[in-house]
């Protein structure tokens, strides 16, 4: 009897011991021990105050990224991968919308696009299978121009 | 009854203590550091500046940065192998301009002038009286 609640009681401390719990003090503090590996779903890096600064995570379509948030919880800074496994590195304004984009299309062809007020107004970068570079721009009347090649 | 709880709890506690860390739902603190063997590695965390950062660190001083300012505007930067902050071969990206340095002189720029209507793009090359723009306004 004393040995099956031994054993129950130790299976129970397993089981909390892998959903995170532990002897330490929990989360928020700076953390100065080094294991080889520390594995997690998400990394939360907080600032002082304890508000979110940083995720390192999966976005929806399990996808891994490292996110940026600024005061107001707005997403700033992210890179990682889409959906379709290419990569992207996006600075946002303000208002979260996308101003710089720096990511691979397709078969990995590197594209960069500069955006204002969520309208494309440069995009550089090769494209095709030849891989040709291609600047376009558009002036301050909206026109689109080609300084070479096309997008 | 008060004895077979404490058998309990024993068992528990030592369970606690030898059981396999799992994989955790969150981690979270205020700052994280991934070292690698003889150099500082990643650090993510905050900045002396006062923003947040994401530092992957090269040889002498070089490397790689990204993150947000003290005033919350994001940035991404790559020192080059000189160690100087933005020396050697590097390039600064900033909301919405790409630097392209060699020291402290950005040769060239590409951009939006983000106050003017239109918000025309720009692209330079040289540095002080040598500086063109390369597209029509």
């Amino acid at each position: 009897m004393t040995a099956a609640l031994a054993g129950v009681g130790a299976a129970l401390g397993v089981q909390a011991s892998r959903a995170g719990l532990s002897f330490g003090v929990a989360s928020a503090q700076a953390q100065t021990d080094a294991d080889d590996v520390t594995r997690a779903r998400q990394v939360e890096v907080v600032d002082a105050s304890g508000r979110r600064a940083i995720i390192i995570g999966t976005g929806g379509e399990g996808n891994p990224g490292v996110w940026f948030y600024d005061r107001n919880g707005k997403v700033r800074l992210s890179f990682g991968l889409y959906g379709d496994n290419n990569a992207s590195m996006v600075l946002n304004d303000e208002q979260e919308r996308a101003v710089e984009i720096f990511r691979t299309t397709g078969t990995g062809d590197p594209v960069l696009v500069l955006k204002s007020e969520g309208s494309d107004r440069v995009i550089m970068g090769l494209k095709g299978r030849k891989a040709d570079p291609a600047f376009v721009y558009f002036d301050a009347q909206g026109r689109k121009k080609a300084l070479f090649g096309d997008y | 009854m008060r004895r077979g709880f404490l058998v309990l709890l024993v068992g528990f506690c030592a369970g606690l203590a030898f059981g396999k860390p799992g994989v955790r739902s969150t981690l979270s603190a205020r700052a994280l550091t991934v070292a690698a063997a003889g150099s500082r590695g990643i650090f993510a965390g905050a900045s002396k500046e006062g923003g947040m950062v994401l530092r992957v660190y090269g040889a002498r001083g070089s490397g790689f940065a990204v993150g947000l300012d003290a005033a919350g505007s994001p940035f991404i930067r790559v020192s080059g192998v000189s160690g100087s902050a933005e020396g050697g071969v590097a390039g600064k990206l900033s909301s919405p301009r790409i630097d392209f340095r060699r020291g402290a002189a950005a040769i060239m720029t590409l951009g939006l002038r983000a106050g003017e209507r239109g918000t025309p793009p720009y692209l330079t090359r040289g540095a002080g009286k040598d500086k063109s723009d390369l597209l029509d306004r």
